[in-house]
């Protein structure tokens, strides 16, 4: 179902004369896209991972940025509950302000919950069609507004919109121009041979698949490439705050590595070079006060003796230590004292 | 469908306003173009003596040939809106001041010699439910009283940027529900032709505004009939555009799906130049079509004064249910008479069969009911309209509506919320619907028969003031006429074509032409030729000419 969206909330409550009204617009008119499931899903897991699906879904195709905190995606869940074996659905009872899939999932569960045991206790009645709001710090659904049957709405097609008559080759040209979407991707992974652990990670994310693209499109082996992107490269983005696309590597770059990796141009280990000034800082103080004999013709003029230094440090770091980042903070140190 | 050929003896006598009928064999042409009305047909009451032209061609030549400024022009209609106005009541606002500095910058542009738009200089009465930026538009309802719109319909904005000057708000049956003007909150208009009926409704206030010559020409909207029955009442040319020739944009919303904004004028030349301003495509309204629009006018040249039968070949279908019992007998005969008249130009008429025609109204009555039950929900004191005191939410809707809106307005909005319920919705919007598809094809398949079809667009002449107020039903079948053209969304044109014998000077009864979706054009063309040819029947009513 389309629609626009309408104000997100009132500053104030309603009310009259003399009182400021405030209601935030920004969202008027922004076209919005429901999209309601049948009732195929049996827990809060699989709820979730739909709702995430679906927000693979729209940020595959750009419509969206699908950020469920700013309210780009959103999502109410329908719970209702029946004993094995019996075909009907139960009462149906309507969950909102659900703001993350965690807080889907646990609404879910809640909601199934608090229907079980009403019913266990012969309480079935007290399982009403009803609207309930989920509430995040108390783990709970309660009570938001009861509702009405649906006939009341008193629903007719709106007549103000003219009908949009789709012609085959409409549909046809969407369906040529579509993305490779989530499901298939995950597919073609798959058959690369990578783990389902891998697949997931990689095609969650449009910018990583396109960066595992590339690389792999340079030659670089599928698995590797993986681990590469899954633990390295995810551990630096975290540590940095980094996007894949801010990221100075690039894809190219990458595949050289994986490359003169597998050549044994160079170990695994030295790929992965060590940047934090702490831990040179703590090799360079371990190399200078086991060198005292050094230190001291350095700081007597010796000045040529600040690579066997750097040698040291390299050797204690097996090769890994950044030597720009190293060879600032052992002249700091060498200098220091003199 | 049943289709009679039928034969018809001519009259000898114009029953229509009894007159001998010029029988000369050449129908003497006027050729709008070249017409040459001069001061004096404005600045005193147009002459009688006129065939149907276009004065918003005979204003501008006057204009451009500098034998009247646009003050003067202004002026003249101020001055007859000020005698006429007391009697009649078919302005809810006029905007005098404005109107006159309008004037006085138009006549600074003619004397630098600037390009004037097709429009410049005509006065036109906007229907008060048409938003208008600064006006009062009120819908005819308490509940919008004093509201100022910030913004102007896209058809006032169209006519506004052709050079037409808006005089003033027009009264009209609340939101549009109604077939007298009895239904506004704030006043009832009179019938030019006879002070003591109603003008039609619910477009009223315009129909009589142009009749009684108070404007040039003026906008109404038609839901179910709320131009034509009113233009037929009044004895004025009234269009109803096929549903998406016209921006609703600024249209208070009554039934989005039959709403249509058209126009009344004293000629079918007039009503050409301004569906042609007002039609096409708007971003602002998703049901308005893309197609081109034609310069309707341009027709109408192309007649030539040595043709005897200018609509030679042209297929009329007269149909059949229209002149059925409910019908009065006047009406019946003033429409045999215009049959017979078409047949000497040179058209076919048949008789055809519309059976589901008497579906219209009931359908009509259902599906404009339940789409103003949603529409009017707008007006709850928060989004729109006077806004009651009130201590919680609920009572300050419920006391803002239920103060705000006339009983006519309450009546429909229960029928629709009725129809659309839970349990009666399948018995009633449902049924409407299919009914609406009915009639849809049936008048499908008689155009296709058909050029045009012809029937009354009233079943009566207009009645006195109060002779229907308390009998709603009676009210709505005089909406038999029109509502099927809504349903179908067709275009129809309303010409005055004769009288019948009541009120002080005889009552005008208009003739109804339905076209097919989006050939106005056609339509204005034959109703040209047909008023032009229409000898001896003139339109001015009794309150002009004594004027």
């Amino acid at each position: 179902m389309l629609q626009f969206a309408s104000c997100t909330k009132f500053n104030h409550p309603l009310s009259y004369d003399g009182i400021t009204i405030e209601v935030d617009l920004n969202r008027a008119g922004v076209p919005l896209l429901e999209i309601v499931s049948e009732p195929d899903m049996r827990n809060g897991t699989e709820a979730a991972e739909y709702a995430a699906e679906l927000q693979r879904v729209v940020r595959y195709l750009g419509v969206s940025n699908g950020n469920m905190q700013e309210g780009s995606l959103r999502c109410d869940v329908n719970v209702s509950i029946r004993p094995i074996g019996q075909s009907e659905f139960g009462t149906k009872v309507e969950i909102k302000n659900l703001n993350s899939f965690g807080s889907i999932n646990r609404a879910i569960e809640f909601e199934i919950s608090r229907q079980v045991e009403l019913y266990s206790q012969g309480q079935s009645d007290l399982i009403v069609q009803e609207t309930r709001q989920w509430e995040e710090g108390a783990k709970r659904t309660v009570t938001m507004r009861k509702k009405e049957g649906l006939a009341d709405y008193r629903y007719f097609p709106e007549p103000d919109l003219p009908e949009v008559i789709l012609t085959k080759e409409y549909i046809e040209n969407i369906n040529n121009s579509l993305p490779e979407l989530p499901e298939l991707k995950r597919r073609r992974y798959e058959k690369l041979g990578l783990s389902m652990q891998d697949v997931i990670f990689l095609a969650n994310d449009t910018n990583v698949a396109e960066f595992f693209d590339a690389t792999i499109s340079k030659g670089a082996e599928a698995k590797q490439a993986a681990n590469w992107l899954m633990s390295d490269i995810a551990a630096y983005m975290k540590d940095e705050k980094v996007s894949i696309n801010e990221m100075k590597l690039t894809p190219e770059e990458l595949a050289e590595l994986i490359a003169s990796i597998k050549g044994g141009t160079i170990s695994g280990k030295i790929g992965k070079e060590i940047n934090d000034p702490v831990e040179i800082e703590k090799m360079v103080d371990q190399v200078i006060l086991e060198n005292p004999k050094q230190l001291k013709q350095y700081r007597d003029g010796r000045t040529k003796l600040q690579g066997y230094f750097t040698g040291q440090v390299m050797k204690m770091s097996k090769g890994k230590a950044n030597p720009v980042l190293l060879n600032k903070i052992l002249v700091e140190k060498l200098n220091a004292g003199s | 469908m049943l289709v009679v050929s039928t034969k018809y003896h001519s009259p000898r006598y114009c029953t229509l306003c009894r007159f001998p009928l010029p029988r000369s064999p050449k129908f003497k042409r006027h050729r709008y173009l070249t017409t040459t009305a001069a001061a004096s047909s404005v600045t005193t009451p147009p002459s009688v003596d006129h065939l149907p032209s276009s004065q918003i061609l005979g204003l501008r030549h006057s204009l451009l040939s500098r034998s009247l400024t646009a003050t003067q022009l202004a002026e003249s209609y101020l001055s007859r809106l000020a005698l006429t106005e007391p009697q009649l009541r078919s302005f809810l606002h006029v905007a005098s001041s404005s109107l006159l500095r309008q004037a006085a910058h138009l006549d600074s542009k003619i004397a630098a010699g600037e390009d004037l738009g097709t429009l410049a200089g005509v006065l036109v009465a906007v229907k008060d439910n048409i938003c208008t930026a600064d006006m009062p538009s009120t819908g005819g309802s308490r509940i919008l009283h004093d509201y100022i719109p910030p913004f102007d319909a896209t058809a006032v904005r169209r006519l506004k940027e052709s050079g037409a000057i808006v005089l003033g708000k027009t009264n009209l049956d609340e939101f549009g529900m109604g077939s007298t003007t009895e239904g506004s909150a704030f006043q009832v208009t009179a019938n030019p032709w006879d002070l003591s009926r109603v003008p039609g409704g619910s477009s009223g206030g315009s129909a009589a505004a142009v009749s009684a010559r108070q404007c040039v020409v003026s906008l109404g909207s038609d839901t179910g009939g709320s131009v034509r029955q009113p233009a037929s009442f009044c004895g004025v040319v009234g269009v109803k555009p096929t549903y998406g020739r016209v921006s609703r944009f600024g249209l208070m919303a009554y039934a989005s799906s039959l709403d249509a904004i058209g126009c009344f004028s004293t000629s079918v030349a007039d009503a050409a130049l301004v569906l042609h301003a007002l039609s096409g495509h708007d971003p602002f309204d998703a049901t308005t079509s893309r197609r081109e629009v034609p310069d309707f006018a341009s027709q109408f040249t192309s007649i030539h004064t040595s043709e005897s039968k200018p609509l030679r070949g042209l297929r009329v279908g007269l149909i059949r249910e229209t002149l059925d019992d409910g019908v009065n007998n006047g009406v019946k005969s003033v429409i045999s008479d215009a049959a017979v008249h078409l047949e000497e130009l040179g058209c076919t008429v048949t008789e055809v069969s519309l059976p589901s025609f008497s579906l219209g109204l009931p359908a009509y009555y259902i599906l404009a009911s339940s789409e103003s039950s949603s529409n009017l929900s707008r007006y709850d004191g928060v989004r729109y309209g006077k806004r009651a005191a009130a201590d919680e939410l609920n009572a300050l809707y419920g006391d803002s509506r239920g103060k705000g809106f006339g009983s006519e307005v309450k009546m429909r909005i229960l029928m629709g919320t009725y129809g659309l319920s839970a349990g009666y919705y399948d018995a009633y919007y449902k049924r409407a619907q299919q009914v609406r598809t009915l009639i849809q094809n049936s008048f499908k398949e008689a155009l296709q028969e058909n050029d045009i079809l012809i029937c009354p667009a009233t079943p009566s002449a207009a009645y006195k003031i109060g002779e229907k107020k308390d009998d709603p039903l009676a009210m709505y079948a005089g909406d038999i006429m029109t509502v099927n053209v809504n349903l179908a969304g067709l275009p129809a044109l309303v010409v005055p074509c004769g009288f019948v014998e009541e009120g002080p000077a005889g009552l005008p009864i208009g003739l109804q032409m339905i076209g097919s979706a989006f050939d106005e054009e056609k339509l204005l063309k034959v109703g040209h030729i047909f008023e032009q040819t229409l000898h001896g029947c003139k339109f001015v009513p009794p309150l002009v000419a004594e004027a």
